[in-house]
């Protein structure tokens, strides 16, 4: 705690210079609070697996990012910031009971035809890089909807809420993206 | 499929770092409110014009009770609306609306027991009132309208709250306004129409929280 106490007195401070648009202080400031929010999530959720806390930590930061305004400089820091953990953790927890509400634990999986047609779209994803690649090229509304709605697997109502898009053109911008990606995935397999 | 690493994302955010205007403390941001939400409202009651003179209107302590009460839910409802939108603030601030307004109730209550014992049950009868529509609906503009564009600076970190304390400031200084064609009116007919009109905004608001205040992700790009 004590520990934490005296983070928080030089972090105020790089988040005052970042709210003026210092960048490299916004920089340190961000990797700062990284490690904090690890151990603080760690401790909290230990089961958590990292992907998930990674992913916890990326909402926190985006949320910081998109709260920076409402920082006081007069005010300690790391309560702003934890008002904020508090706040996203709650919302994955959400996000995750509905999640398994749907889902339905099995032992082993229902074994699929063995045609090898039925796995030839399995096949075309397995190229990460291929896809990051390809992702990248991507419009930006489209890169968004797909990061909301396919990576992070948010619902289209969070989706629009965060990314202040409207459901329609989300599930635009989702249709084209995934049409855009199969076709550069399937050139790059030609080129292959 | 792994999404951004978080150094990958701390790079962009910070490349994206631009000068903000920091947000006022509470207080100052509901009395900038109520600043820019008054005038309107009172220069629609001066086009109206008032039934009754001032002098009259003030000796009437009862009402000028109810007016300062109405006028002090929107106050601290504001303030608390907006204290809700910084992360960090204490939530005790949110349940200070709750003393004016329990004011403005027991001043209401008092009304209607009043015209019951004056009139009897025809005190307590209760009318459709659609004449002060319009005024109400051009009242409600300027503080709804501002209300938003305030509220949407700060942080979702407890939406139904932020918009219920918001809806309330902004019914609760439409009231105020709208009382003042209504003097002299039965005080079940303020207390229906006016404080139910506002309980129902603030629900319903309340309930869509989320839906119209939630985290945008400006910085997804």
């Amino acid at each position: 705690m004590a520990r934490e106490e005296h983070q928080s007195d030089d972090l105020g401070p790089l988040m005052r210079s970042a709210q003026d648009g210092d960048r490299d202080a916004y920089r340190d400031l961000l990797r700062a609070i990284v490690p904090i929010l690890r151990r603080k999530i760690g401790s909290r959720f230990p089961f958590l697996p990292r992907r998930d806390v990674e992913d916890l930590i990326q909402d926190i930061l985006l949320a910081v990012h998109a709260a920076r305004a409402t920082y006081d400089p007069a005010r300690p820091f790391l309560p702003w910031l934890f008002a904020i953990a508090r706040n996203r953790t709650a919302d994955m927890a959400r996000r995750h009971a509905r999640r398994s509400a749907r889902e339905i634990a099995v032992e082993t999986y229902p074994e699929t035809s063995g045609e090898a047609e039925t796995n030839t779209g399995e096949a075309a994803y397995g190229d990460a890089e291929a896809l990051r690649q390809a992702m990248k090229s991507l419009p930006r509304s489209q890169r968004v909807a797909i990061e909301l709605l396919k990576l992070r697997e948010l619902s289209l109502k969070e989706a629009a809420s965060m990314s202040g898009m409207s459901v329609n053109a989300l599930k635009v911008a989702t249709h084209r993206a995934t049409r855009a990606l199969r076709l550069m995935l399937r050139s790059n397999e030609t080129a292959k | 499929m792994t999404r951004l690493d978080t150094d990958a994302l701390i790079d962009r955010l910070a490349g994206e770092a631009v000068p903000v205007r920091r947000i006022g403390p509470a207080w100052k941001r509901a009395a900038l409110w109520l600043g820019l939400a008054l005038p309107p409202l009172l220069a629609i009651v001066a086009v109206h014009g008032l039934a009754v003179d001032m002098t009259t209107l003030l000796g009437d302590r009862q009402l000028v009770i109810e007016q300062l009460a109405a006028l002090a839910t929107a106050a601290t409802a504001a303030a608390a609306a907006f204290s809700s939108t910084i992360p960090g603030a204490s939530r005790r601030w949110l349940w200070v609306p709750a003393v004016p307004l329990a004011v403005w109730l027991l001043a209401l209550g008092a009304g209607c027991i009043d015209d019951w014992l004056r009139l009897g049950a025809e005190g307590l009868a209760l009318r459709p009132d659609t004449a002060c529509l319009v005024p109400m609906l051009l009242m409600a503009a300027v503080p709804t309208g501002t209300r938003l564009v305030m509220l949407r600076r700060g942080a979702p970190i407890t939406p139904r709250a932020t918009l219920f304390l918001g809806a309330l400031a902004a019914a609760a200084v439409v009231a105020f306004g709208l009382r003042f064609f209504h003097i002299g009116d039965a005080s079940i007919m303020v207390l229906v129409w006016h404080l139910g009109l506002a309980a129902v905004l603030s629900l319903a608001a309340g309930v869509a929280g989320p839906r119209i205040f939630g985290w945008r992700a400006a910085a997804l790009g």
